[in-house]
């Protein structure tokens, strides 16, 4: 049984190939993050590895157990913050890891019939490492699988691109995602409803906010200071500025994360004020939302918004994180007392 | 879990299965080893994914079990315990293990057993058997030509071939060649052909030490895996996938100059060059000259001549050394690398070396000597290579001025 939720047409595509053997030896799996991207990729090396080939991947046998809690030495993840010895402050998959599956490529798979080896965050390779990497990925030895994960495609060298077979992962309709945190995650409704609008599609982060009251906490936390600073001076500003600035050093993601909070939450704005109030994604701010959406006009709105995109970029660029957010803040519309 | 075994034994047993733990892993419970009771033996086991260690060492087992604990914690406690009888024991469903040694007790918490990677097993397949000692001398002869750079991972393998009664060795990285031929102690039923990651024979070498009881290799193609088995001692190694150059085409069939040097002075006459070529690229010059009077013996087309040794390093200095030798053919110049050349004269058991040369630009090929004789006292006839090992270098460019 396949564990990924919903994609069936390309489930059924990838279980026919595994089964009559016809399988590429280098995917790209490309979506949104939370996807099921990592999911699919466990999956993957437990069909190629499974016992019963029949119903593989049958989740039962011991291969298929020992890849899912990732004790299978054949299965290797690779990503940022899970190599050796770097600390969580690795930015990008470096050449000494792709050296290191060059060499374990070359030997027969230790426990298993296939060495499998799942890139999480493909685009955060180093150029040298792509480089470095094409060889094997366009001729990998026998029994060996790489499978390549991310949500930036664009990212990625063409050069890898064109060796890849490629699978895009969509993100699901929210009453899939509802209907799944219903019957498997025992959840009430409503709450799987808002936590499916909020998932953006993406499975894989409803269910770990269900099992986590900590990430709709910290959700609520962020946009309660995303609300009141648009009524704020200038003080509490800048020194939002500066503290999204210093973790965006420590922790890219993370400031990543608040600022598409911030998209998300003007979003809401803007379809307020359009009258589509439906769509809105954070319907549990929808009072604070009307509230705030009274006192924009819809141009500051989009203005804002285009202001926080060129932000996301800015920082993608590696601009100066504190600068760049504090011209952010400087842009908010609403009150500015002393200044 | 309950048995008592000896401090030294199982000291010795933590660090035969040592060389397997990992160091750098993305699996951490490869860091632990696996302490379990076989009848009346404890089994160790470690493994790095790569190469798989198991031991047996004597102990008093009274209550089965099995365990995996941190092979360094473990290893390092153990070396510190006075020689002497050390109770080991687990309670059942507790993962923590309890060491008692005169007066010192320790606990080790572990981890279970089924977290552990399999230790592969090879019941059977294609088996064969050779001689300890013959064995060691290959893997040394052969194993430091191998590249350590993983850009070509089969050349940092070792290619092991048996056919009928006879081995092969070779191990090559682009700039020299080993090959051992050698003999099994029992000729194999059918042809095998395998790259063996070159740690693997170094750690067979290095457990071998002074065992006389015949090594027992045993393989399965099918799963990649080989087994060598040593006394009390097993080895399990993944292979290594993919083609190993066609290295029989790379030794020069014919040579214009031969010469036989007695090793130790030839070997001398090199480290000291290598003093000055260490500050001069690495560079050692050989120029091979025939003597200049006709009082040569000259059966044959041998005669008796030099071999100078020299290096250069700019600004520094230089030097330049002499060594008799025996020629075949013409005067010959050539330049190695020091490190290659050093290496190659140090694995050469027999009094002398031969080594061939065509031009400054072609490889040179070192050559033991058959038989035990002095140079000086040899026949004609008997100053003629050894054809069990073979070793290619390719030659450095050089200005000859």
């Amino acid at each position: 049984m396949w564990q990924v939720r919903g994609h069936d047409p390309l489930l059924r595509q990838l279980d026919k190939s595994i089964k009559e053997g016809r399988y590429a030896h280098s995917y790209l799996l490309v979506g949104p993050p939370q996807v099921g991207k990592g999911t699919l990729a466990i999956n993957m090396a437990q069909a190629v590895n499974c016992l019963s080939p029949e119903q593989a991947p049958c989740g039962q046998c011991s291969q298929c157990r020992r890849i899912a809690s990732t004790q299978h030495a054949d299965v290797l993840v690779i990503g940022v913050g899970r190599g050796e010895d770097d600390g969580p402050s690795r930015k990008e998959i470096g050449i000494g890891d792709v050296r290191e599956i060059e060499r374990q490529a070359s030997l027969n798979p230790y426990e298993g019939s296939h060495r499998v080896f799942i890139f999480d965050g493909a685009e955060r390779m180093s150029e040298e490492a792509a480089n470095a990497l094409l060889k094997t990925l366009e001729e990998p030895p026998p029994q060996v699988m790489i499978i390549l994960l991310t949500s930036q495609e664009g990212a990625l060298l063409p050069t890898i691109l064109s060796r890849c077979r490629r699978l895009e992962l969509k993100p699901l309709p929210f009453s899939e995602i509802a209907k799944e945190l219903v019957e498997t995650h025992s959840m009430d409704r409503e709450d799987a409803e808002m936590l499916a609008r909020l998932s953006l599609g993406c499975p894989g982060w409803a269910i770990s906010a269900a099992g986590d009251p900590s990430i709709m906490e910290k959700r609520k936390e962020e946009l309660e200071r995303i609300s009141e600073l648009s009524v704020s001076g200038l003080e509490e500003r800048f020194s939002y500025a500066s503290d999204l600035g210093s973790l965006f050093y420590k922790d890219r993601d993370g400031a990543r994360d608040i600022l598409r909070l911030w998209l998300r939450w003007w979003r809401d704005l803007l379809l307020i004020k359009e009258g589509a109030e439906e769509y809105i994604h954070n319907v549990d701010w929808s009072d604070v939302l009307r509230l705030r959406a009274a006192e924009l006009s819809t141009a500051q709105v989009v203005a804002f918004i285009k202001v926080i995109l060129t932000t996301l970029e800015a920082l993608d660029h590696n601009a100066n994180a504190r600068l760049a957010l504090e011209v952010m803040a400087l842009s908010l519309p609403g009150e500015r007392t002393g200044g | 879990m309950k048995l008592s075994c000896l401090q030294e034994n199982l000291s010795r047993g933590l660090a035969t299965v040592g060389r397997a733990v990992a160091t750098r892993t993305t699996l951490p419970i490869t860091q632990n080893v696996l302490l379990s009771t076989d009848r009346s033996m404890l089994k160790l086991s470690a493994t790095n994914l790569e190469i798989a260690i198991t031991t047996w060492i004597g102990a008093m087992v009274e209550e089965e079990g099995s365990i995996t604990v941190p092979a360094r914690l473990l290893t390092e406690f153990v070396a510190s315990l006075p020689s002497e009888r050390i109770d080991v024991s687990m309670a059942p469903g507790s993962k923590s293990l309890s060491l008692t040694c005169s007066r010192s007790e320790a606990h080790v918490n572990g981890t279970d057993v089924d977290e552990f990677p399999p230790i592969p097993t090879v019941e059977s397949g294609l088996a064969a058997k050779i001689d300890p000692q013959a064995f060691k001398t290959a893997i040394s002869q052969v194993v430091f030509a191998a590249a350590t750079e993983e850009s070509r991972p089969v050349l940092t393998g070792v290619k092991l071939e048996l056919e009928g009664g006879k081995f092969t060795m070779a191990a090559a990285d682009g700039f020299r060649l080993a090959v051992h031929n050698g003999e099994l102690l029992e000729p194999v039923g059918e042809p095998i052909n395998i790259i063996l990651p070159a740690r693997t024979l170094s750690e067979v070498n290095r457990l071998l030490g002074e065992q006389d009881t015949p090594v027992e290799m045993t393989m399965i193609p099918s799963k990649g895996q080989v087994l060598f088995r040593l006394n009390s001692i097993e080895i399990v190694s993944q292979l290594i996938q993919g083609t190993f150059p066609n290295y029989s085409q790379l030794i020069p069939q014919s040579y214009q100059t031969r010469s036989v040097t007695d090793l130790q002075e030839l070997l001398r006459a090199a480290r000291t060059a290598s003093i000055f070529a260490r500050d001069g690229s690495g560079i050692i010059r050989l120029q091979i000259m025939p003597g200049s009077d006709d009082q040569s013996e000259s059966d044959e087309g041998q005669r008796s001549g030099k071999v100078v040794i020299s290096a250069r390093a700019e600004e520094m200095g230089d030097n330049q050394g002499e060594v008799d030798t025996f020629i075949e053919g013409d005067e010959s110049k050539i330049a190695f690398n020091s490190k290659y050349l050093l290496e190659v004269l140090s694995v050469l058991e027999r009094g002398e070396v031969v080594l061939e040369t065509t031009t400054p630009s072609s490889p040179g090929v070192f050559r033991p000597i058959r038989g035990e004789k002095k140079w000086r006292e040899r026949g004609v006839e008997e100053r003629k290579p050894d054809e069990t090992y073979v070793h290619v270098v390719m030659p450095m460019f050089v200005q000859w001025s």
